[in-house]
């Protein structure tokens, strides 16, 4: 009699943190379930406990090396809360730009750095060739124009912020020094290369999709809820605005919530194979009210960019499908029609004829016990949720993280992507790369999530029911 | 010149290399250039494809606390698949392969004895902290 197997994929390859995969197969060597686990823990929200508030925004920056802009700007917006002031328009305008940057940043790294080598090599590639070095070698100026886009967006997180990694600049009230005319010049002198290497990766990008049809079909490519907050237009946004949920046939579910009121309509569940939380939309429950944020879930949910270029892209973007946009492989495109956005909406900030003036930080103490501050990271919406004492002192603290967010939509996709491309005893490296670069798709932030580091390994081994290996493939 | 201290000051002996930079960063000029950073990326590729002579400077896990090391080092294609591990040769690698350079490097390391939270170095890989500044120089000078 034929056994049930399992496949664990651990760790993930590619991604932000650690995590690993777990494929049951039934006596037919088909896969019949999939989970996707996040097994590094971290409890931030923990150990902010008893912390004056004003510490938030540079405690949470901690959180993530590749987004702590985002958490400095929603904790910021948290604390902005508890002091129950509005902040200079300057200083808000400036917290565009910085988050702007971070998208930039971010996005360049997940597409150029993480995901090229499956997009460029193909899926099947050679393991030993399916990395930054494969695309060196096959297509330099991508991995050089990757370079560049990294470099434009950490250099100004670093002008305006004074470091690349972990700026302490964006504080409650606003940010702690205005922009200089030189800065805003170099800035400004380097957005024409960037908005030509991000013209070129779209035309490369788009160029490459007609050979991803399967994938397309396959990676994650379901109806579910897309959420992201868009501001009174309709606009795209990053820094601030109101919920909107848009279901698989693009139809409004919910529209102007407050992100202060997340907890009306978001839930999370804890499942025991996981420490990343799965959160929900509430009316729907769990687990109908599945829904994505990201690139993806922005772009199917605002009604436009607001930039020339990049609204041109989403008119095309929205033609990929009559509905919204379902496989969760366009989660490549999306992220570069958003960086083309950010280096145009960067510009018109930029030459904002208020943005050197000197007046940015609003200053008060607590004015409330209680404050939420919500912004879209790169990978989707984050929230802070802030409670303090009559010291100042956080007495309670909930992150609600992008990732998680998609955790249900990622658990999804693996196996969406298992059933239609892992079968038989033998594992091939084209079929597990599969499994994992629907993952990268998503571009999880585990650090971020699970609120590690480490050398990340591959070892994947098709296990009897009795634990005996059947067959291990191991990547040092 | 390019010198890339390597280090995490929130992991006592893993911040060696920042002190390091501490020492060297106001002689900065045009013709040296200090940077710190947490971890090797590949963007750093670019900046030392503009240098004749870069210089890594880290802390080593392994190794007598206190002993320095320097050794050069020589453009490895190493199979690497992990945006967080990039090595001094994989950045030398990247260099050669995207902007055709090929500047002389060398990798400065201090056998550290602690690397649990906190900020403070132990004596011991304090005390290498003059001992790879003047190892630094040196290389700058035959340069």
């Amino acid at each position: 009699m034929a056994e049930r197997r399992t496949i664990v994929i651990d760790p993930v390859t590619r991604i932000e943190g650690h995590s690993k995969i777990t494929l049951h197969l039934n006596e037919e060597g088909q896969v019949y379930d999939a989970q996707f686990h996040v097994t590094q823990f971290r409890g931030f929200e923990k150990f902010c406990e008893g912390r004056p508030f004003s510490e938030m925004p540079a405690l949470m920056a901690r959180i993530c090396g590749i987004c702590p802009v985002s958490h400095l700007i929603a904790s910021a917006k948290a604390c902005d809360a508890l002091l129950a002031v509005k902040i200079p328009p300057t200083a808000e305008k400036l917290r565009r730009i910085f988050g702007l940057a971070q998208v930039v940043q971010s996005h360049a790294l997940s597409l150029f750095h993480l995901s090229s080598p499956d997009i460029l090599l193909g899926m099947d590639a050679d393991p030993a060739k399916s990395n930054i070095f494969g695309v060196l070698e096959k297509n330099p100026q991508l991995a050089k124009d990757g370079i560049a886009l990294r470099k434009f967006g950490q250099q100004i997180i670093e002008r305006l912020g004074g470091k690349r990694i972990h700026p302490g600049w964006v504080v409650p009230g606003g940010v702690s020094d205005p922009l200089t005319q030189d800065d805003r010049d170099a800035i400004l002198k380097a957005i024409p290369d960037a908005l030509a290497i991000a013209e070129r990766s779209i035309v490369w990008l788009k160029g490459t999709i007609e050979g991803f049809r399967q994938e397309i079909a396959s990676f994650g490519n379901f109806p579910t809820l897309f959420m992201g907050i868009v501001k009174p237009d309709g606009g795209l946004t990053f820094y601030d605005g109101k919920i909107r949920f848009v279901d698989a046939s693009g139809t409004l579910v919910a529209k102007d919530l407050d992100p202060a009121d997340y907890q009306e309509f978001l839930g999370e569940k804890v499942e025991p194979w996981s420490y990343l939380k799965s959160a929900y939309y509430k009316p729907k429950g769990y687990s109908e009210g599945i829904y994505r944020v990201g690139p993806l879930a922005r772009l199917n949910v605002a009604d436009r960019c607001g930039t020339p270029r990049a609204d041109q892209e989403l008119a095309e973007f929205q033609e990929l499908q009559r509905t919204a946009v379902l496989s969760s492989f366009h989660y490549h495109h999306a992220r570069l029609i958003e960086i083309l956005y950010c280096v145009e909406r960067m510009e018109q900030l930029l030459n904002d004829t208020e943005i050197l003036d000197k007046h940015v930080r609003a200053i008060a103490k607590a004015n409330a016990l209680e404050g939420v501050g919500a912004a879209e990271a790169p990978r989707g919406t984050l929230f802070h949720h802030y409670k303090i004492d009559e010291q100042g002192l956080i007495r309670w603290a909930n992150l609600v993280i992008a990732t998680g967010q998609n955790n249900l939509a990622m658990n999804k996709s693996v196996l969406q992507v298992a059933k239609h491309y892992v079968k038989g005893e033998k594992i091939t490296h084209g079929m597990l790369n599969r499994v994992e670069a629907v993952i990268r798709a998503y571009d999880p932030c585990l650090s971020c999530s699970t609120h590690a580091a480490g050398r990340m390994a591959l070892q994947v081994q098709l296990l009897s029911p009795k634990g005996a290996v059947l067959d291990e493939v191991v990547r040092n | 010149m390019l010198v890339i201290c390597i280090g995490n000051t929130l992991r006592c002996d893993d911040g060696f290399a920042w002190h390091v930079a501490d020492e060297l960063s106001p002689q900065a000029t045009e013709n040296l250039r200090v940077l710190k950073v947490l971890q090797l990326t590949p963007e750093l590729a670019e900046a030392i494809s503009e240098v004749g002579l870069v210089i890594f400077v880290d802390a080593a896990a392994h190794g007598e606390p206190g002993t320095l090391t320097c050794e050069s080092i020589t453009s490895s294609e190493s199979d690497l698949r992990y945006s967080h591990d990039f090595t001094p040769a994989t950045l030398i690698h990247m260099a050669d392969t995207l902007y055709r350079a090929q500047p002389k490097a060398f990798l400065i390391c201090a056998a550290g004895k602690v690397f649990e939270h906190g900020e403070s170095l132990s004596p011991e890989i304090a005390g290498a902290v003059p001992a790879a500044v003047a190892k630094v120089r040196e290389i700058a000078g035959r340069a």
